[in-house]
């Protein structure tokens, strides 16, 4: 089984080929410039390089969210049209439980997250048992204090894995001391052939109905949050 | 909040204008356009992209709701018209903080998601060529924009 592995949900933009279990291929590039412009020619460059066709793949997985919502809908975009287009299965993955995969060895709880700006993050916490990532806390939309709360009632060991580690270093090293595991930063980004193991397996979906996982705010507290804006502001 | 008024004679008077405002912007600045059909909300638009050093022709962004364009600094044209009835967050503030300048036209119908500071422009139909701009600066930042633009209009 031939599969390509797209993940453009956040700032890296990742890219891998898997010919029978085994990695061909992989593009990994970490920049502040446009995915929109630059992933179909990393696709070709790596196809080309790894000698496979179109017509060769057999499935597609793509990081589906959370994140950027601009990455999130080109990495889909590409993903959804190439499936169609070939007549293949494409699969979404959480993009936050791709990259608990880099915390896999870890015995104890692994905290993926992305910032989600104002002090918020998308996040969930995962455990590792028999080779699946296993959701403890549901992915969600939280301020990242709530979070750290949560953990440090919780009083378990935490593996934490983000690539805005560097911005919230201090505030988890505050709230959860020696309970807290951050590895160095290389650790910190996901990797595209882990992408492509976790959709290995999994069914595809029917390609039109496959969606981004934004993990906004719900509705119900978007609303809130503008009730309090509009308050602050007419009193 | 500092507030201006501006009154242009015709269309391409009023693109002057935009374009010499984008001057005076930066990448992460938020720009909101009111005003009826027809006002010239998009005449603006135009005229902030030439200013920004866009060389691509701008269209409108209603049924796309953003589109990005390529300049000296990167411009990102918003229309927020078939968004009145949705609460949807689109991921605005990847455009508000990001690496361009934002026009929004029909802002208020994203009001939830627009930041606070920013400089808001009113466009009035006066007669066939005549518009009435009533702009606003909502923040220290915007209101020091607004002022120089007006001092070197």
């Amino acid at each position: 089984m031939n599969i390509l592995a797209i993940d453009t949900s956040n700032q890296a933009m990742s890219v891998a080929i898997l010919k029978e279990n085994q990695i061909s291929g992989e593009i990994v590039t970490n920049i502040k410039k446009n995915h929109s412009v630059r992933l179909m020619p990393a696709i070709d460059q790596l196809m080309k390089e790894v000698s496979i066709t179109p017509e060769e793949l057999n499935k597609i997985v793509v990081a589906k969210g959370p994140g950027s919502y601009t990455g999130v809908r080109i990495g889909l975009t590409t993903a959804k049209t190439m499936a169609w287009a070939l007549n293949i299965p494409v699969v979404g993955v959480s993009s936050l439980e791709v990259l608990t995969y880099q915390g896999q060895f870890f015995n104890g709880y692994i905290c993926p997250f992305f910032d989600a700006r104002r002090g918020r993050v998308f996040s969930g916490v995962y455990r590792w048992e028999r080779n699946t990532p296993v959701p403890v806390y549901e992915e969600t939309n939280l301020p990242m204090e709530n979070l750290l709360e949560m953990l440090a009632e919780e009083g378990k060991e935490v593996l934490f894995l983000s690539p805005d580690i560097s911005a919230y270093k201090e505030i988890i090293r505050g709230k959860l001391g020696a309970l807290a595991h951050i590895p160095e930063e290389v650790y910190h980004l996901s990797n595209p052939s882990h992408l492509a193991l976790a959709g290995m397996t999994r069914k595809a979906e029917e390609t039109h109905l496959l969606e981004p996982n934004y993990l906004r705010l719900a509705e119900a507290e978007a609303n809130w949050l503008k009730q309090i804006k509009d308050y602050e502001q007419n009193g | 909040m500092e507030t201006h008024e501006l009154v242009t004679h015709s269309e391409d008077e009023t693109k002057q204008a935009a374009a010499r405002m984008a001057v005076f912007l930066k990448p992460g600045d938020v720009v909101t356009l009111e005003g009826d059909l027809g006002a010239g909300k998009t005449a603006f638009a135009k005229g902030m992209a030439r200013g920004l050093g866009v060389k691509e022709t701008i269209s409108s962004p209603t049924f796309t709701i953003i589109k990005e364009y390529e300049g000296e600094i990167p411009f990102y044209h918003m229309d927020a018209y078939r968004l009145e009835y949705s609460e949807e967050d689109i991921g605005f503030e990847e455009y508000f903080d990001g690496d361009g300048v934002t026009v929004v036209e029909w802002a208020s119908f994203i009001d939830t998601f627009l930041p606070e500071s920013r400089l808001n422009i009113k466009i009035t139909y006066i007669d066939d060529h005549t518009r009435k701009l009533n702009i606003t600066a909502t923040g220290y930042y915007y209101e020091v924009v607004l002022n120089d633009f007006m001092r070197y209009l």
